[in-house]
């Protein structure tokens, strides 16, 4: 929390961040309190928005801020019985009677017709209420169609101003999803809580581990189509597809380097499944692993020299770390015989996974940091699989079987606040959260 | 490794049909009962119309075909080497392509819902191989035999029990050729 202070502006220490920032602090000591009920995080109000008559996306917009503040992990969002005022204006607030409320932050809002067919403009505030201040007031202006966008745009504003991390709410997932025929699984894109879904690829048949790169134009994926599980790459530009394996081998796309030019996969030739960096300047593919184990789920790390894997050699499952240049792998996790499904943090040197408690053997979401030290339980129900990261590091996405179907789940990067996300379509297995690609 | 696109390999033979399960595991954890009726596999993406394919009424309509497609070996959790019972299965497998010289046959590698996705699919690969290379060792020529994992992506009991697991963790095979 320091960091934050430091970097959030020395004068501006005092109040909302002191407040979420001694909260958060209370709430590491108590976390199984949290757990049950986020009644300890402070109170974040969102009033419905004023508005040039009746518009139903200004009540989209405001259940948006609604569920992102809640998703932050920093706030609990108040109750409108416990608004002291009906609001006159965006810009105006009585703060004391907001204060004696128990409520730390109001974001206000106006929405407003602009030129243009179906065009709106819109303006968010975040009212500081113990400095009885705006601390942010911004205007949107675009299409109608998308105002969930600017209301995921404002509160990643908001996550910004708080915390100085850029926010986590105007992103998408990449997943897999059951697809229409029987047995066949489609990959999608939607928008992080599981709005404006699309098809990426669809085709009727089996469709896995999509990994897409980081300017959002090419997608890596493994299709069934050709009798046997290969990796294709498609440019979603111009729709070209490339196939980049062959043979009866099990070949899964991993991750792409952060400079775009490396794909990490894995192949199996003789059956013996290792994993390869796929070159896209020179077409050529290197062989990074040796040795009789599965080696499978590579990850980047964001410097791009390292990355994480998932290999059996030592007789079950286990996360190892190795340099692109090659160099024997180390391995990272020693507790218990199941860890699988690394993601590297985009932001510094912790990797998530799924491992398996020796005691109760439960799976669970663990982190770990990549010199194998500070590895540590976030939680995950039952049966979690892939957690991805945001952009920003802070939250990890997962999905868990809890309630009997598979639904993604998203938490803090120490496991606080961990909630189910919005239902987004059948059996998504999360793969892949990325900023927004597309306008 | 090969990267330029090799065009289409294999042709498969599909087959859908129904047939009762006869279970055969003896070992923990808890297999399947002798009445489950059981479904075969649903043909993969990209593979052609079943239609005439062997069992569908030719000379391996009958019940050595049949047996061969519908008696699965089974594997306990995170394992992909053969238990006693599934050696056993696997014998009298080698000796149907013993007889049937000319059958080829696709091993299909399946895992239970349990674990990640990607090291399922890893799994399941192996106990496909494992199957294989049984057989191989066996007498059976390799060029006979193909494998193809799906992982957890085709469960034979959609259910989330043990019982239903211990189904799901499977080598199942399909004739593609005679």
């Amino acid at each position: 929390m320091q960091k934050h202070f430091l970097r959030g502006g020395g004068i501006l220490l005092i109040s909302l961040v002191t407040w979420w920032a001694c909260a958060l602090a209370q709430t590491r000591v108590q976390i199984d309190i949290e757990k049950q009920s986020g009644a300890e995080l402070p109170a974040i109000a969102v009033p419905g928005l004023l508005s040039e008559g009746v518009d139903p996306a200004g009540q989209q917009i405001r259940l948006v801020l609604q569920q992102d503040m809640k998703y932050t992990g920093l706030f609990r969002v108040a109750d409108a019985s416990a608004y002291p005022e009906t609001l006159q204006a965006v810009d105006q607030l009585q703060y004391p009677a907001w204060a004696s409320s128990g409520i730390v932050a109001v974001i206000t809002g106006r929405l407003g017709n602009a030129p243009g067919e179906n065009q709106l403009s819109l303006q968010l505030a975040l009212h500081d209420i113990a400095q009885q201040r705006m601390r942010i007031n911004n205007n949107f202006n675009g299409p109608k169609i998308r105002h969930r966008e600017m209301a995921h745009r404002f509160s990643d504003l908001v996550y910004r101003e708080l915390t100085g991390d850029a926010g986590p709410f105007d992103t998408q997932v990449l997943c897999v999803s059951v697809g229409k025929s029987k047995g066949s699984k489609d990959i999608i894109i939607m928008d992080y809580d599981g709005h404006g879904a699309r098809p990426l690829v669809g085709d009727g048949g089996l469709n896995l581990s999509p990994a897409l790169s980081p300017n959002g134009t090419l997608l890596a994926y493994t299709s069934y189509r050709s009798g046997n599980p290969n990796i294709y790459v498609r440019n979603l530009l111009t729709g070209a597809e490339e196939r980049l394996t062959s043979g009866v081998g099990l070949a899964m796309a991993g991750s792409w380097s952060p400079d775009g030019r490396y794909l990490a996969l894995s192949h199996t030739i003789d059956g013996n499944s290792e994993i390869f960096l796929y070159d896209t300047r020179s077409k050529q593919m290197k062989r990074l692993t040796n040795d009789w184990g599965i080696d499978v789920s590579p990850t980047f790390a964001p410097d791009g020299k390292r990355l994480a894997f998932v290999s059996d050699r030592s007789g079950s499952p286990q996360v190892y770390v190795m340099d692109v240049q090659g160099g024997a792998p180390v391995r990272i996790t020693y507790e218990g015989r199941y860890n699988t499904a690394p993601a590297w943090s985009p932001r510094d040197n912790t990797l998530a996974f799924v491992g398996r408690a020796d005691e109760d053997r439960s799976l669970g979401v663990y982190t770990i940091r990549a010199d194998g030290n500070g590895q540590s339980r976030l939680g995950g129900g039952p049966n979690p699989d892939a957690p991805v990261w945001a952009p920003n590091g802070r939250f990890v996405m997962y999905t868990s079987t809890q309630g009997g179907s598979r639904q993604r789940y998203m938490m803090r990067d120490d496991g606080q606040a961990n909630h189910l996300l919005p239902a987004s379509g059948p059996g998504c297995l999360t793969s892949q959260w990325v900023a927004r690609t597309a306008r | 490794m090969t990267r330029r696109p090799v065009q289409s390999s294999v042709a498969l033979v599909a087959l859908i049909l129904t047939f009762l399960f006869v279970g055969c595991a003896k070992e923990e954890p808890p297999p399947p009962t002798a009445d489950s009726a059981a479904r075969s596999t649903p043909t993969p993406g990209g593979a052609g119309p079943g239609a005439g394919g062997p069992g569908a009424g030719g000379p391996l309509g009958g019940q050595a075909a049949a047996d061969f497609q519908n008696q699965d070996i089974y594997f306990d959790f995170d394992k992909y080497d053969l238990r006693a019972d599934a050696r056993a299965t696997l014998d009298r497998k080698v000796a149907f392509m013993n007889q049937n010289a000319s059958v080829r046959a696709q091993v299909e590698g399946h895992c239970d819902e349990r674990g990640t996705n990607a090291y399922n699919l890893a799994l399941g690969e192996r106990r496909a191989n494992a199957a294989k290379q049984y057989m191989t060792t066996a007498g059976v020529t390799a060029a006979r035999l193909t494998t193809i994992s799906y992982g957890e992506e085709r469960p034979i009991d959609p259910g989330h029990t043990e019982a239903a697991w211990a189904k799901n963790r499977r080598a199942h095979f399909v004739i593609t050729g005679q």
